[in-house]
């Protein structure tokens, strides 16, 4: 074990900073304990007494920022402790002169600044975000609205404002978009090609356009409009531009849309929309009710649309589906070889909304009684998000998850906990997650997963997805090699996750039965 | 650049930039006074100047009222461009601010991070941390709790000097609230204010001049606003503020809040339940 510091002598850093890489330093695997604060006589005696301090801090006093590592070892000491330096220089520099640097602070200077701008990504505090969205729109640029926390009613009124200039308001709360070839906010790298993707929903936005683009297709657009715009009140307003935009994009020749299950008088609109135009459309309306032929899940929708986009048959795109459901079997042999003896209940950790409502639907029929705190279809509520009951699926992006600490997808700290807890309790059968790798990601979430999983995977079968591309910074195929080396069973999508998470369980079932 | 508001404690003067964040700057001027300068998503307060594009503005800046001199170039105020700070004299020991003081209270323990210091709210025990740092730290919050607790807000405050993460410690930030309750709970007795600032002023110019605000009753535009939504039974409005309140620092606005309920809560002890009674 090694004890190591830095001090930097009167710095000044917003406290969101410091307190964020507080954590990263705790979270990084190989440190037993780190602290960053203002070097005061109670934080210091509080080092002490923590087994924190080191003797360069004696003279520190309350303008100097004192970070402390305990380590495993003095490389790790080291490299930790010199992250640290490294995320701090990445911040506006104390007592900088910033008279004459370009930035632009107000939606006004940022267009003038870039002449030729047509998109103005917003992210502020909710609050504020109407606000600033009605100015750039007023300044006629299509919004993506990444913040939450607008009123309904802004959204309304945004979105109308937004119609009438011609132009798009995507959100709030959206994620994910792929504006003619550019990745915005969570977003993958994916092939450019004749699918476009309409969605009400973020993670089921990626996993489509990341299937499609692994299939061989590619996208040309990918507008997410945020979860609320197919609810009465807003009436699917945007859902209906960005339709009618791709209908009018000739790049577009295939068009997917993707969303919970829309108010009715929105889907009547939307399907009205949708009869005007002879480009073919694979709508995934998630937990609602199918008709043959059409897609039940994001998997299937991104394998229809791409075997559209190829001109292949709809035939081959669900005979390729089945053949891999056949292919999968020895992992199911796996899995069921890994049967806890009294595990009796799926465990599903989800950094994606849509990911977690996807395991509902497909699970519910299969399983019976499911409970979530993101409740979806027949999916039942939680009493308590804390603590599993039953066949239980969470969804770590909901707001009591986020609230001052970042989304799951870039924070993995509350989901490893948990998956450390469900691998303990007797009751768990099997554990099912999603990762999620693209722009706004984890830099790294197989490293951040993998000592969970492998804790995990001593005990239960852990079944993930990985939603992504080869050309992600992440790369999914090396995300999915460490996985598999930390003991995970890897399927192509979240829905073979579940749809194996179910099958392995029946399998159970059978044998007791025998 | 569009100027919002300024705060009407900004001292007259010459002042120079000592440190630039993301969309604001800290200025130090004479007697070491600051002045904040910050966009209108972190809103007015005594020493803030709120204005379009704060990291704009030059390295050196004077404020003479009624104008603000960048470069030597004025920029007059208008009179409804001044923040008052000054906190009002309000009654805080009615049924009805006890009933909103209560949701706060249950908001927060809901809703604030985990590294905030609203377990202290909590009856149970906080759920254990992995770091000794942190639990060093939390022992502290919990000793000055059982002080606050006893009627002793001096002691509490020695706890709590310095103490925690964050630029301003959390710490810091719970002592500028318990000033700020007692601005309302017993407006008359400054001298108590007094022997907290002088238990918990220190070296940091930030930390004193909050902590200097808060003693004197000068507080920033969402603990007004806090107080506006406390006095009536609007819960959805309560919260909406506390939300906003709940994204100012990392945990300042929360660390500040949860003394507001502890103090107001053991000020109501040593009034009596009789005051609350009697309204």
């Amino acid at each position: 074990m090694k004890r190591g510091g830095l001090i930097l002598k009167g710095a000044y850093f917003d406290s969101v900073t410091l307190m964020g890489i507080g954590r990263e330093l705790s979270a990084t695997p190989g440190v037993l304990d780190a602290s960053v604060v203002m070097g005061t006589d109670t934080n210091r005696s509080i080092l002490k007494a923590a087994g924190l301090m080191i003797p360069a801090f004696d003279g520190a006093d309350d303008m100097d920022l004192l970070i402390a590592v305990k380590a495993k070892s003095a490389t790790l000491l080291d490299q930790t402790l010199a992250r640290a330096e490294a995320a701090l220089k990445k911040k506006p520099a104390p007592a900088a002169s910033s008279a004459s640097r370009p930035v632009a602070t107000s939606i006004e200077t940022a267009a003038q600044t870039l002449p030729g701008a047509n998109l103005a990504l917003i992210s502020v505090a909710g609050t504020y975000a109407a606000e600033e969205a009605r100015k750039a729109l007023e300044t006629g640029l299509h919004v993506m609205l990444f913040s939450d926390n607008v009123s309904i009613e802004s959204e309304v009124e945004l979105k109308r404002l937004a119609k009438r200039k011609e132009l798009l308001l995507m959100g709030p709360d959206a994620g994910t978009a792929i504006i003619n070839g550019v990745p915005l906010a969570f977003a993958n790298v994916v092939a450019r090609g004749p699918v476009g993707i309409v969605a009400a929903s973020g993670t089921g936005a990626q996993e489509v356009s990341s299937l499609v683009s692994n299939h061989g297709a590619g996208i040309s657009q990918l507008i997410g409009v945020g979860g609320r715009d197919v609810k009465r009140q807003v009436g699917g307003i945007m859902f209906l531009e960005a339709l009618k935009a791709l209908i009018a994009d000739p790049q577009t020749k295939v068009i997917v849309l993707v969303s919970k299950p829309p108010d009715p008088v929105v889907l009547a609109k939307i399907q009205h929309a949708a009869s005007r135009t002879k480009k073919p459309i694979v709508c995934l309306f998630l937990g609602a009710p199918t008709r043959e032929g059409e897609p039940h899940t994001l998997e299937e929708a991104a394998a229809l649309a791409a075997a559209l986009a190829q001109g292949r048959s709809l035939d081959s795109a669900w005979a390729a589906l089945e053949q891999q459901r056949a292919d999968l079997a020895p992992m199911i042999d796996a899995g069921a070889a890994a049967l806890p003896a009294g595990g009796r209940y799926v465990r599903g950790l989800f950094s994606g909304g849509t990911f977690c409502a996807e395991a509902q639907v497909i699970l519910a029929p299969l399983l019976g009684k499911v409970y979530s705190n993101a409740p979806t279809g027949e999916g039942m509520a939680l009493k308590d998000s804390g603590k599993s009951q039953g066949h239980c699926f969470i969804d770590f992006g909901e707001d009591e998850f986020t609230r001052g600490r970042p989304h799951p997808m870039i924070d993995f700290t509350l989901r490893n906990e948990r998956i450390h807890r469900e691998a303990a309790d007797p009751q768990t059968a099997l554990i099912l997650l999603d990762v999620v790798l693209g722009y706004g990601a984890h830099a790294d979430p197989a490293s951040e997963l993998a000592p969970a999983i492998r804790d995990a995977a001593r005990k239960v079968p852990v079944l993930c997805s990985v939603t992504g591309t080869d050309r992600d910074p992440q790369n999914w195929a090396a995300t999915i090699d460490r996985l598999r080396r930390v003991g995970a069973l890897v399927a192509p999508s979240n829905a073979a996750a579940c749809w194996l998470a179910g099958e392995i369980l029946h399998r159970r079932g059978k044998k007791r039965s025998r | 650049m569009k100027l919002y508001s300024a705060g009407d404690q900004i001292g007259d003067g010459a002042y120079r930039r000592i440190a630039s964040y993301d969309h604001a700057s800290t200025y130090i001027g004479p007697s070491d006074r600051l002045l904040f300068a910050v966009t209108p998503t972190q809103g007015a307060g005594p020493l803030n100047l709120v204005m379009d594009e704060p990291d704009r503005l030059p390295d050196k800046l004077s404020f003479r009222r009624p104008c603000l001199y960048l470069e030597n170039s004025p920029t007059p105020l208008r009179p409804d461009q001044l923040f008052r700070s000054s906190l009002p004299l309000l009654s805080v020991f009615t049924p009805t601010f006890q009933h909103s003081v209560a949701f706060l209270k249950q908001w927060l323990l809901a809703n604030a991070p985990e590294e905030s210091l609203a377990f202290l709210l909590a009856d149970t025990v906080a759920s254990p941390s992995r770091s000794a740092a942190q639990r060093f730290f939390r022992k502290r919050a919990m000793e000055a709790h059982s002080a606050l607790r006893e009627g002793d807000l001096e002691a509490a405050a020695q706890s709590l000097r310095g103490c925690g993460p964050g630029l301003t410690p959390a710490g810091d930030d719970f002592i500028c609230g318990m000033l700020f309750t007692l601005r309302l709970t017993a407006p008359c007795d400054l001298e108590q204010s007094s022997r907290i600032f002088r238990v918990a002023r220190g070296k940091s110019p930030v930390v004193n001049a909050f902590l200097e605000m808060a003693r004197d009753g000068y507080a920033f535009e969402r603990f007004h606003l806090l107080l506006h939504a406390l006095q009536g039974s609007d819960t959805a409005e309560i919260e909406h503020i506390a939300k906003q309140l709940s994204v100012v620092g990392a945990t300042s606005g929360v660390d500040l809040c949860v003394a507001f309920v502890l103090t107001w809560e053991a000020e109501l002890k040593r009034v009596g339940a009789s005051t609350m009674d009697a309204c």
